[in-house]
């Protein structure tokens, strides 16, 4: 209680460098407290199942061709396979994410677009989405749907829907069997409703799709009677494809859930990046507090001298100064997690987040935020602790002492290294923005902007001929075009393309795309041998990668074949950029979309005033098609979703670095001040002595461009090493080159600089026999 | 009491030593209060501290009733510092942060006393100084004659045997200074043993003895029993 007192009058005496001090670490703490939302959110990712040790996935991999191609999810005979080979395995489960599936469910006049998974009911016995209402139904009808809680309100208000019937894309009529909780933000699998796996068969038309050995897209989960069994399965899964097939490539490789998210796909990088950043920022705040409280240690050094002499012994001295620290160091924190929650809500906005309080308050991350305390406490208080202990109680106690003499190198480094800090992560933000604007801005090869898609179901499928000519007829409408996947995100591929002189055993992974023959002309693609496919020029279009593949000289004219079937080609494409903008194009076949393919027609538009253009198309939509709501959506936007990873990173890099550079800045405050407070004589001597202003400003500003010089030698190569690491996850990338060091170098110091030019001019100008009055 | 012989004191530099205090012999018996004096570095802040047990000597022997100070660990004399020896100093050095009444207490708090009885010895001291009504005020509201009778009341809360002055008077004006010289006077006729180093050729006259400190040999003793001279 006493000390608290202490500290707080402590504060209150030296107002400008202790709040200076805090600010900077409640800064910083805000930072690491921001940090710890995103890396623990990361961390939760699917944490809240409660089978979740005992959860596996298992997915098909493909070897041969020029690299391994790994597919997210594996064949739908493999599921039940596994149930019936393995003792171990409690049970599985097939399934279709929700994300790729939009379907019509209406109620009456109440109509939804409900992102629909396709499962294996099982889905509910396995993970943990507790039901509202009803159950998982009966896992042998597929006449039934599942719903989650703010859906099923949409529908039904507050009232219990079980056994009501909806319509299910127009289609077929569908019981509701149960409703379950909304589904938490952090979990890998989404959806608003889900529907028996068995539906597939009449969305795709064919019968054996829950039967065959080939087929990648079932993502396949597993539930271990326990965690210990699954050794068991990663090493004997591998080859389960060739017992059935012995010709494929594809392979088969297990995964434990937990690791799905973090690990599989790699979001550790930037829980890594950012934990990193998190730490040095932390330590940036944490020199600078440490800095500016043993500014004042001549006087603390004099006052530990005094305690000694009066019978204080060590013991009592560190104990005081750690409790001093501790109660300051609870202050901030304190401070940091209010600011923090308080701005949780922008926070979550900017980076596209749900970040909720309550999962902070549970034993783990209480626990580290504790932890995060108590080290700042320890590298905090230590400095102090062991620095106002060195001195000899006689030396403090005399008149002349000065505790600082022996201080300035360390200060230096302390400036140093919240200099190189800053240094770091304000290049890393440069970087990261020019390569995410890289990325962005990369030619993709053909012209993004522009282009409205709708999304084609029911007679608008059947009918899109007759659509296309409609909505052509607006004269914002320049061309349009029936494909059968967006141009950004093409997901249909196989390996069966053959042709002359080709090694039997290199079997490339190609893509397939459908459109019609206005494709080109409506995306604004570019050809660099032949035409594009028409009604009077039949045959197929490959990709610039894919003939790179085949390595011919000329392509035109010549054929390949595709089990079985030989196709001619009429055309090279320059790459268009698809699925991926880190990795080098893949090959790619166009062909002639099949009618029940198409699932896009994409209009290119000369106008930026789309909402009128898509008042009036989708007044041609409706007059087709009335039963569905139109859903369309721009091509740019989709793109956008492929650099969302590096324009999140972006956002955060240059949120954290603004924060580091605050710090900085708060730090170089506070020691100038200090600086400029000690050397008040020594400026009025000089200037009775006849030195001018500038060149006193100049001798105080020096110092620091010094500072800023040697911590850019030191942060130089830390940034390249560990932004050219990041830059290795890209084929796609920019090149590190000098400008932009020299450009971040040349900003800090002029920050620094800044910062300290005002308090240095200030002191130079003041009348000089006021300053020789001083003390 | 107190026995130095042959203290010398001196500063290692690269290529020479500079001595302090060189063959430094004194003694003083209990209930003496000894003046030194001398010029500015002449040695006597280094040999006061000696004595109290801030600084070490660089060679001699130094005891004190009897026990050899030189060979003491850090916990006896930290017992030293609680049980016998109070300091004053020019500077005052009292705890900005702490009221007089807080200031005074930190010995005894040190020391272990309990909260009752430091209550106690506290406002006795505070009521024989004069200064109950000041007890809440901090050290930058009082005057530096005040701040001063703060320092030794802080200084001989713990009852100790010596008392040990560095300048007491030196940032206080004449005035002042005689009412600390007085208060000195007085404790040291209760029984106290008093060292203080003073520029005052008045101020040395409260004492019984005057030590003159020249570079660090002391070159003049003149004993003067303190009821001879008593200035008025
Ligand atoms: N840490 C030190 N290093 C070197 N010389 C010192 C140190 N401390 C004190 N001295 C020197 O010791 C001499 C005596 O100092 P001091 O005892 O304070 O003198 P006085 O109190 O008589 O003015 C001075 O010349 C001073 O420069
Ligand atoms: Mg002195």
């Amino acid at each position: 209680m006493k000390t608290i007192l202490l500290t707080f009058r402590k504060l209150k005496k030296n107002k400008t460098a202790a709040s200076l001090g805090i600010a900077g670490l409640v800064v910083g703490l805000v930072c690491v407290v921001y940090i710890f939302f995103w890396v623990n959110d990361e961390a939760s990712y699917d944490r809240f199942h409660t089978n979740i040790d005992r959860i596996f996935v298992v997915h098909a991999y493909l070897e041969g061709g020029t690299k391994k191609i790994d597919f997210r999810g594996c064949p739908p005979a493999v599921a039940p396979a596994l149930k019936d080979e393995y003792p171990e395995v409690e049970n599985t489960c097939r399934y279709l994410p929700g994300e790729y599936f939009e379907h019509l469910v209406s109620f009456g006049d109440k109509k939804s677009i409900l992102k629909t998974a396709y499962a294996d009911v099982s889905l509910f016995d396995i993970f943990s989405f507790p039901f509202v209402y009803g159950n998982k139904g009966n896992p042998d009808d597929p006449n039934q749907i599942i719903l989650t809680q703010t859906v099923a309100a949409r529908y039904f208000g507050d009232t219990d829907p079980v056994g009501k019937i909806v319509r299910f894309n127009n289609t077929t009529n569908l019981t509701v069997a149960g409703v379950v909780k909304d589904i938490p933000h952090n979990s890998s699998i989404q959806f608003d409703a889900v529907v028996p796996l068995q539906n597939l068969v009449a969305l795709w038309g064919r019968n054996d799709i829950l039967t065959t050995w080939y087929n990648n897209a079932f993502t396949t989960f597993g539930l271990l009677k326990s965690p210990a069994g699954f050794d068991k399965i990663a090493s004997t899964i591998t080859r389960r494809i060739q017992k059935e097939m012995p010709e494929s490539t594809n392979f088969l490789r297990a995964y434990q859930f937990k690791n799905g998210y973090l690990y599989e796909q790699n979001n550790i990088r930037n829980v890594k990046i950012f934990s990193l950043i998190g730490l040095m920022v932390l330590l940036a705040a944490t020199l600078n507090f440490i800095n500016l409280t043993t500014a004042r240690s001549t006087k603390q050094a004099k006052e530990t001298g005094l305690r000694k002499s009066i019978g204080a012994t060590r013991g009592n001295i560190i104990k005081l100064i750690y409790s001093d620290v501790a109660i300051i160091c609870l202050l901030a924190f304190g401070a940091a997690l209010l600011i923090a929650i308080a701005g949780l809500p922008f926070f979550n906005n900017l980076i596209g987040k749900q970040i909720g309080l309550s999962s902070l308050f549970s034993v783990a991350p209480l626990g580290i935020f504790i932890l995060i305390y108590l080290c700042t406490v320890l590298l905090a208080g230590s400095y102090p602790a062991f620095f106002l202990s060195s001195f000899s109680v006689s030396e403090t106690l005399r008149s002349g002492f000065h505790s600082v003499k022996n201080k300035g190198v360390l200060r230096n480094s302390l400036v140093i290294t919240i200099f190189v800090v800053s240094i770091i992560l304000f290049t890393s933000t440069l970087i990261i923005t020019k390569q995410t604007l890289f990325l962005q801005k990369m030619d993709i090869g053909f012209n993004k902007e522009q282009l409205i898609y709708i999304t084609l179901e029911g007679k608008l499928k059947e009918r899109v001929k007759t659509l296309k000519e409609e909505i052509k007829r607006s004269p914002e409408v320049t061309s349009a075009t029936a494909t059968s996947f967006l141009p950004v995100v093409v997901g249909n591929n196989g390996e069966g393309w053959e042709w002359e002189g080709k090694d039997p055993n290199f079997k490339p992974l190609v893509t397939d795309w459908g459109t019609d023959e206005d494709m080109v002309k409506t995306l604004e693609a570019r050809l660099i041998e032949g035409n594009y496919f028409s009604n009077d020029r039949q045959g197929i279009v490959i990709n610039k990668a894919f003939a790179e593949v085949i390595g011919w000289d000329s392509f035109v004219g010549k054929t390949l074949s595709a089990y079985g079937q030989s196709h001619q080609i009429v055309g090279v494409i320059d790459n268009i950029q698809y699925n991926s903008l880190s990795e080098t194009c893949r090959p790619m076949v166009i062909q002639q979309v099949g009618d029940w393919a198409t699932r896009y027609l994409i209009i290119r538009v000369n106008t930026n005033q789309f909402d009128k253009t898509i008042k009036s198309i989708s007044k041609i939509c409706e007059t087709i098609e009335p039963d569905f709501p139109v859903q369309y959506g721009f091509v740019n936007d989709e793109f956008a979703k492929l650099t969302k990873a590096e324009a999140n990173l972006k956002k955060l890099v240059s949120i954290f670095s603004v924060f580091a550079l605050i710090v900085l800045c708060l730090g170089l405050l506070g020691v100038v001040m200090f600086l400029t407070e000690q050397k008040t004589k020594e400026i009025g001597v000089r200037k009775c002595l006849g030195e001018n202003v500038s060149s006193i400003v100049v001798k105080l500003i020096k110092p620091f461009v010094v500072s800023g010089l040697v911590a850019s030698a030191i942060a130089i190569p830390a940034t390249w090493y560990l932004m050219n690491r990041w830059l290795q996850n890209y084929t796609n990338r920019i090149d590190l080159d000098g400008w932009i060091f020299l450009f971040s170098i040349v900003i800090s110091i002029a920050i620094a600089v800044a910062t300290v030019s005002w308090q240095s001019w200030r002191a130079a100008t003041r009348n000089p026999v006021e300053a020789l009055k001083y003390e | 009491m107190i026995k130095l012989s042959n203290i010398d004191r001196y500063y290692q530099s690269k290529f020479q030593r500079s001595f302090v205090l060189k063959a430094v012999n004194l003694e003083i018996q209990q209930g003496e209060f000894v003046s030194i004096m001398g010029p500015s570095g002449a040695g006597k802040s280094t040999l006061l501290n000696i004595i109290g047990l801030l600084d070490e000597p660089s060679a001699g022997t130094y005891t004190f009733l009897g026990n050899d100070m030189l060979s003491l660990t850090e916990k006896k004399k930290i017992e030293y510092h609680r049980n016998a020896i109070g300091f004053i100093f020019q500077a005052f050095h009292l705890i900005e942060e702490l009221t007089v009444y807080e200031n005074i207490e930190t010995p005894l708090v040190y020391k272990g006393v309990k909260s009752k009885e430091r209550k106690a010895m506290v406002a006795d001291l505070l009521d024989q100084f004069n200064m109950v009504a000041k007890k809440d005020l901090f050290p930058s509201q009082l005057s530096g004659g005040q701040q001063q009778l703060v320092a030794i009341a802080r200084a001989i809360i713990g009852k100790p045997m010596l008392l040990l002055a560095d300048e007491p008077t030196g940032n206080l004006h004449s005035d002042q200074g005689k009412q600390i010289m007085e208060l000195l006077s007085g404790l040291n006729k209760e029984g106290m043993t008093i060292i203080q180093v003073t520029h005052s050729e008045t101020n040395a006259m409260y004492g019984n003895r005057v030590i003159r400190l020249v570079d660090g040999i002391i070159r003049e003793e003149n004993v003067q029993p303190a009821f001879f001279i008593q200035p008025n």
